[in-house]
């Protein structure tokens, strides 16, 4: 750099100084949705029990309408109020726990059953009697009209005679019921140590409110199996002619085993006497599920038969099994029907089923409803012939439906009473971690189709999380895991409280939006709108009308998605409803990963897609008619995954910005405001992800004033992972600002902006470390400055913290989402935190640097210091020093100067140093301080000087730290060059009064000069710094410019005879080159400027040189001529 | 960086004792790896814009935080293609500009004494049709970007490139040198000849150039830089596997 503008590098953290700076900007008062819920039982997330649904009954009859009961896990027995007359959704009650003894014993139930004991109740679903398992135990529950349950009863499901056995439970089912008598049940369960299992069969006794017992123990009858039971299903028919029987169907691995029970042996003596053999068979696949279905027109291959058969559809991991059971004379006969679904449906991977024979009596026209887990809900039409020999059995693809949950059971079918075989008005479904699930099937002869049309969904694990407005309160949009959309209202005053998952309306309705709400599923396995997996979303209002939100979610292999939610914050309308909400898909040919939008018009978006290996997606939506249109796929050359994608709309300008994977960060340049290069973008520029120093796996973008940055997430192969904060300003000169590495499990950050203050933050989601021993948290980073972050407050969270909002406003919100099962791509559970963020205000920062001495020697040291007021200690310091006139800066002492104090070396040179501290308190605020330091030689010195030709200089000698003698006179002899310079006089300086100076010319090229006090009070003290003459020249007018003479003192006497003498140097330059450089810079040009605006300071030679006009003002026009000889000869001196 | 006297094999450049590149084609295919120091100074050109026959584009110059002061700088571009128009000044820097041949010398002062970053909005009129490339003269950068490398060249256009180009524009003393190269990809040799001799390896130094993944297409700007008085006939060879493309340009300095 050339002399006049050389500066030293500023600190970049810290750490290297040894002293922490920490950011002011605090987080408190953290409620956590649903772990500090509210105690009503009815309240979704009650004591933070999520539920996972795992079975259910539908249509209970209560004298308060329709209900359903719910299995859910740890979300206890659940009786819900499902009522379309009179819709009040939600929970009626709930039993999350029972009591044992003494001890309260929390409940996990996963199968369920109801029955009704009083006949004069009404009709047959009006049940009385709820029965479940939870845990090792069969349980029941008293049901009242009103739909409340109570008085627990339990059994444990062993065997009395074995102790050294422990069974888990695994289904249940009603055997039968004798009118005013007990209830048969059956529980099948499998061993916990072996490959075996058994068949439990107890009676309840409602009479007595209490399970059979036998000499004070459990009145089983236990009918031990080879294998382990999965699942068991009753029916009471007459097959053999013989009478009508209680038929078990057991399954297991590769097992059907069906026996006739004999109710009334169940308990007493004997263990085994209720059970009678009937049939059995195998296949190939392991059973989860059963269902069963008996008329006599099964079979109707005999005409004259009047026994009934039984179809009989097992759910497996290979498919759907099919078998008839049907009579050979009087004994049983089991007819294998084989794989049902291997020819349409071949990796289907069944977990459920049920059947419902639509109307039809021989169940050949019936719905066989498969849960098929993450593989989503398959609708399956019945047929065949009954009447042929043997009669045959087939099952049809009809329509499947794709969820976000896991699809555990289906739990019931009911179809259309005016259109059967058409339209089915309910399908319910147990979602798992999705909740439970409502569906439709509609046109189904001609264009079938599945659709959801409720959801109920208390848990959550929040992958993606952001914060809309409105206009008139704040939500937070929250994309589920295993569920999809849900919304909370978030309340931040004073004290913040827990957020409530919004649901539809007033009239209670659904909790949440599935990403496949309208799913097409195809027998092949694909289709469109399926929900994928979910990682990113983005929410924004809609521009005109605030109370819509739209969302776009990136969802892995489904692509992306549409969505919107309509009249958010109106308690009667606000709806999750597919046609309103107007759900679009779109499958992209790589792994939708990341998700950005800006919406251009009300509705009309900007899409931008990090698709994974499949690079990026430059999409509109909304231009026709709310479908996506693909601008332009791109991918860079070679490996690299495309994680990430954030849209940098400007002024007149706007970006795309990817982080990708281990090519780093990509800059799209997309042309104007208005995405005008958003069909043919440009790169702009990009940092590898060597540069970076890992694998960039999220990027944010802010603006900081008028800057730009880009905060990358990156990850790096050996320590952790870290934010890398990349100035954007001008993104094709984009290069890395600041890291921020005191996060190392940092997985998810948001930016937000005080711009009250001018403060900028990032607020960050960090898991936890147990080798740093500290839980998953909220950090907060002061980046007001990037090249320094700020370590800022930390809050422990409940969960494991991977998604976060913020947002600054009168009181600040961070919301973060927060999972209970890390690592688990299906996991339901977590929760939804709500945490107060508080900046403190802009301070000023006051500093004011002193110096030891205001005059150095040349090589000589001085002490520096700052005083600093305002702010919040600890301060960080930073010095730096810039020459006038040369290059040489000195030594500080530390080297790198940022200590409070700090020492300083001179050069071996005379030049004026102006001396700056930076200081950053705690919360970044930044003051700054300058002092100015004049290096000289000691004794006697020819100040130098410049001038231009034809024009006049005054050439200052000076004398300084001379300790020894005080002066009252002196003299000396001043040689220069005669060709350059005129000898015209000299003058007393200003700041020598009292003093009379003389000179001469003895000889060309030679004068004589001499000084004297007038008074003795006049004197110059020892070892100050004065001027004791000027020297007047004229300056020969045809003199080249780069001409240098040296000005020479000699012959001292006197006062400072023996006292050193140093030559100065006259250089000749050219007009305008104020800073003597040689060259006609803007430099030249900016300096005379500053001058005019006494914002800088010049000496009389220097101002001299400016005024190229020699009109005697140093002026703009000066300026203006200066930087227009500068671009016409190019600094040339012309 | 400049200078006259002659080149081993003829070509009128001041032989330089440099690192070598390791090959052209490595260069072209390799990653642009934009490694800036942590503190520097920086100069690029943004926001470049068409509107009708005017295409508008700003130079930003900022100082890593700190008051920029002034600059000087020179803009290369392809004058038989534009025709300079002006440079505007903004509300914190004042601006002056002159064109020469095929590069114009501008002077930013800054009337902000706490700008830390100036803008300088330049305009040309479309004379025909493009690419339109730009780049600096490293050696004409001065105050507060002096010694900044840029490291790059610019393109408006880079969409339409379907073909290999390569031109010159004459000029008074300084020469200079507009390529564009389609399909890097498909690229199997790349050689600049004088007088039959590949010189792009000793001239790639000199030169700003870039890679546009997504376009898959590359450009190189020699930028103004000081050449004796003659005419110098460079053929560009590009190799498509058995197509080979030449193209040449004349660089002519008065």
């Amino acid at each position: 750099m050339k002399k006049g503008l050389l500066f030293c590098l500023f600190l970049v953290w810290a750490c290297c100084s040894g002293s922490w700076v920490w950011a002011a900007a605090t987080l408190s008062q953290l409620y956590e949705t649903p772990k500090d819920q509210v105690t009503t039982a009815t309240q979704p997330g009650y004591k933070n029990l999520q539920s996972y649904v795992y079975d259910g009954i539908p249509g209970v009859t209560t004298a308060g309408g329709a209900e359903l009961i719910l299995a859910m896990g740890e979300g206890g027995l659940v009786t819900f109020d499902y009522d379309a007359t009179t819709p009040k959704y939600g929970i009626i009650d709930r039993k999350t726990s029972i009591t044992m003894g003494t001890e309260e014993v929390p409940l996990f139930v996963t199968r369920v059953v109801a029955d009704q004991s009083n006949a004069a109740l009404g009709s047959a679903t009006e049940y009385d009697t709820v029965f479940a398992i939870s845990g090792a135990y069969l349980v029941k529950y008293s049901l009242s009209t009103a739909g409340l349950l109570s008085d627990p009863k339990y059994v444990k499901i062993y065997d009395p005679s074995d102790n050294t056995r422990q069974y888990e439970p695994t289904d249940l089912a009603i055997v039968a019921h004798a009118a005013s008598g007990p209830t048969y049940l059956a529980v099948s369960a499998r061993e916990q140590s072996g490959t075996g299992g058994a068949i439990f069969l107890i009676a309840f006794d409602h009479s007595a409110d209490g399970f059979a017992t036998n000499a004070g123990l459990p009145a089983f009858d236990i009918l031990r199996t080879s294998f382990a039971p999965n699942a068991i299903a009753t029916v009471n028919a007459n097959v053999t002619g013989s009478g009508a029987a209680d038929l078990l169907f057991i399954v297991g691995p590769d097992n059907l085993v069906i026996k006739a029970i004999n109710s009334a042996n169940i308990g007493g003596t004997s263990t085994t006497d209720a059970f009678s053999d009937a049939a059995q068979s195998t296949f190939d696949g392991t059973a989860r599920d059963v269902a069963v279905y008996a008329d006599a027109a099964v079979d109707t291959t005999t005409a004259t038969e009047a026994n009934a058969e039984v179809l009989i559809f097992i759910a497996t991991n290979n498919g759907v099994y099919g078998f008839e059971l049907d009579n050979s004379g009087t004994s049983y006969s089991l007819e294998d029907k084989g794989n049902l679904t291997q020819g349409e449906l071949p990796n289907l991977d069944a977990y459920g089923v049920y059947f419902n024979a639509a109307g039809t009596a021989s169940g050949r026209a019936g719905w066989l409803g498969v849960a098929a887990g993450t593989g989503g809900f398959y609708l399956l039409k019945s047929g065949g012939d009954a009447t042929a020999s043997p009669d045959t059995l087939i099952l049809s693809y009809v329509a499947a439906l794709d969820t976000t949950g896991t699809t555990e059971k289906v739990f019931g079918i009911v179809p259309n009473s005016t259109n059967p075989t058409t339209t089915i008005d309910h399908i319910y479904v147990a979602d798992g971690g999705g909740g439970f699930k409502d569906l439709a099937g509609a046109t189904l002869s001609t264009a079938p189709e599945v659709s959801l049309q409720y959801q109920w969904d208390e848990s959550v694990a929040a992958v993606a999380t952001k914060i809309v407005n409105n206009g008139t309160d704040d939500y937070a949009v929250v994309l589920d895991q295993a569920g999809g959309i849900k919304l909370y209202k978030i309340t931040m005053g004073t004290t913040p409280s827990l957020i409530p998952q919004e649901e539809a309306d007033t009239k209670g309705g659904k909790y949440g939006f599935d990403l496949a709400w309208n799913s097409n599923y195809n027998k092949e396995g694909t289709g469109t709108n399926l929900a994928g997996t979910p990682y990113d979303l983005y929410a924004a209002a809609d521009l005109t009308t605030l109370t819509t939100v739209h969302l776009f979610m990136a969802a892995g292999s489904a692509g992306l998605k549409k969505m919107q939610l309509t009249a958010v914050g109106d308690a009667t309308n606000f709806v999750y409803d597919k046609d309103t909400n107007a759900v679009e898909s779109y499958n992209t040919p790589g792994t939708a990963r990341g998700v950005d939008a800006s919406q251009t018009a009300a509705g009309v978006f900007k899409v931008a897609v990090a698709d994974g290996d499949a690079g990026i997606l430059l999409m509109d939506y909304g231009t026709t008619a709310n479908k996506f249109t693909l601008n332009r796929s791109l991918a860079l050359q070679g490996a690299g995954v495309a994680e990430s994608v954030a849209i940098d709309k400007r002024t007149s300008s706007s970006f795309v910005h990817v982080a990708y994977g281990d090519q780093g960060l990509l800059i799209l340049d997309t042309g104007d405001a208005s995405f005008s290069n958003w069909s043919n973008p440009s790169t702009a520029a990009q940092i590898d992800g060597a540069t970076l120093g890992g694998y960039a796996k999220k990027v944010v973008i802010g603006q900081q004033g008028s800057a730009y940055y880009a905060y990358v997430l990156v990850q790096t192969a050996t320590q952790g992972n870290k934010i890398v904060i990349v100035d954007v300003s001008t993104p094709s000169s984009a290069a890395v600002k600041g890291t921020y590495t005191a996060e190392s499990e940092v997985n998810n950050l948001a930016f937000v902006a005080d711009t009250t203050n001018s403060k900028y933050y990032l607020v960050l989601s960090s898991t936890n470390d147990t080798v740093l021993g500290q839980t998953s948290r909220v950090a907060v980073v002061n980046v007001s400055n990037p090249a320094t972050p700020l370590a800022g407050a930390t809050y422990g969270v409940t969960g494991q913290a991977i998604s976060i909002a913020a947002k600054y406003g009168t009181t600040s919100e961070v919301v973060v989402g927060e999972v209970l099962q890390i690592g688990t791509d299906n996991g339901y559970k977590g929760d939804v935190g709500l945490l107060k963020l508080t900046f403190t205000g802009a301070q000023t920062v006051t500093v004011t640097p002193s110096a030891s001495s205001s005059v150095v020697p040349l090589g000589g040291s001085i002490t520096l210091g700052a005083s600093v007021s305002g702010g919040t200690a600890p301060y960080l310091y930073s010095w730096s020093v810039v020459p006038r006139s040369g290059t040489d800066t000195g030594q500080f002492n530390p080297d790198p100067p940022t200590a409070q104090s700090v020492g300083w070396t001179a050069p071996q040179v005379s030049d004026l140093f102006t001396f700056t501290v930076q200081v950053t308190d705690n919360d970044g605020n930044v003051g700054s301080g300058s002092i100015t330091v004049r290096v000289r030689p000691t004794g006697v010195s020819v100040v130098n000087r410049i001038g231009k030709a034809g024009s006049t200089v005054t050439v200052p000698i000076e004398i300084s730290g001379v300790p020894s003698v005080a002066i009252d006179a002196w003299g000396m002899d001043v040689t220069f060059d005669p060709q350059l310079l005129v000898f015209t006089g000299v003058s007393t300086p200003s700041d020598l009064s009292g003093w009379t100076v003389t000179g001469q010319q003895v000889s060309s090229g030679r004068v004589r000069i001499a000084g004297h006090a007038e008074a003795i009070d006049k004197v110059i003290e020892p070892g100050a710094t004065k001027t004791l003459i000027y020297l007047r020249f004229s300056i020969n007018r045809n003199a080249q410019p780069g001409t240098v003479a040296s000005v020479t003192p000699s012959n001292a006497v006197d006062d400072i005879a023996g006292v050193p003498l140093t030559a100065g140097n006259f250089k000749l330059v050219c007009p305008g080159d104020v800073d003597g450089s040689g060259l006609l810079t803007p430099q030249d040009a900016l300096w005379t400027f500053y001058y005019f605006l006494n914002l800088y300071s010049l000496e009389d030679d220097e101002a001299k040189v400016a005024d190229v006009d020699n009109n005697g003002i140093v002026n703009i026009t000066d300026a203006v001529e200066i930087m227009n000889r500068y671009v016409a000869y190019g600094g040339a001196c012309q | 960086m400049s200078g006259k006297g002659s080149f081993k094999n003829g070509w009128p450049f001041e032989w330089k004792t440099l690192q070598v590149y390791l090959s052209v084609l490595a260069g072209f295919m390799g990653v642009l790896v934009w490694v800036a120091p942590s503190f520097a100074a920086s100069i690029a050109v943004g926001n470049m814009l068409m509107s009708g026959t005017t295409l508008s584009l700003d130079v930003v110059i900022q100082n890593d935080g700190r008051p920029v002061g002034s600059a000087g700088f020179s803009l290369t571009y392809p004058a038989d293609r534009l025709q300079f128009m002006g440079a505007d000044s903004t509300a914190d820097a004042m601006n002056t500009a002159m064109p020469s041949g095929a590069s114009v010398r501008v002077g930013v002062m800054s009337m902000n004494p706490m700008a830390t970053s100036l803008t300088v909005p330049m305009r040309f009129r479309v004379l025909s049709p493009g690419p339109y490339l730009f780049a600096f003269n490293p050696s004409d950068l001065i105050d507060t970007v002096q010694g900044v490398n840029p490291k790059r060249a610019w393109i408006y256009g880079i969409q339409d490139v379907t073909a290999p180009d390569m031109w010159s524009t004459p000029d008074v003393e300084r020469g200079n040198l507009f390529w564009v190269v389609p399909k890097v990809g498909q690229l199997t040799g790349l050689r600049l000849e004088y007088e039959g001799v590949d010189i792009l390896a000793p001239l790639l130094p000199y030169c700003q150039w870039y890679y546009d993944y997504f376009f898959g297409t590359a450009y190189l700007v020699l930028p103004s830089i000081q050449l004796p008085p003659g005419a110098y006939s460079l053929t560009a060879v590009m190799e498509y596997g058995s197509n080979v493309v030449r193209k040449t340009a004349i660089v002519a300095v008065h």
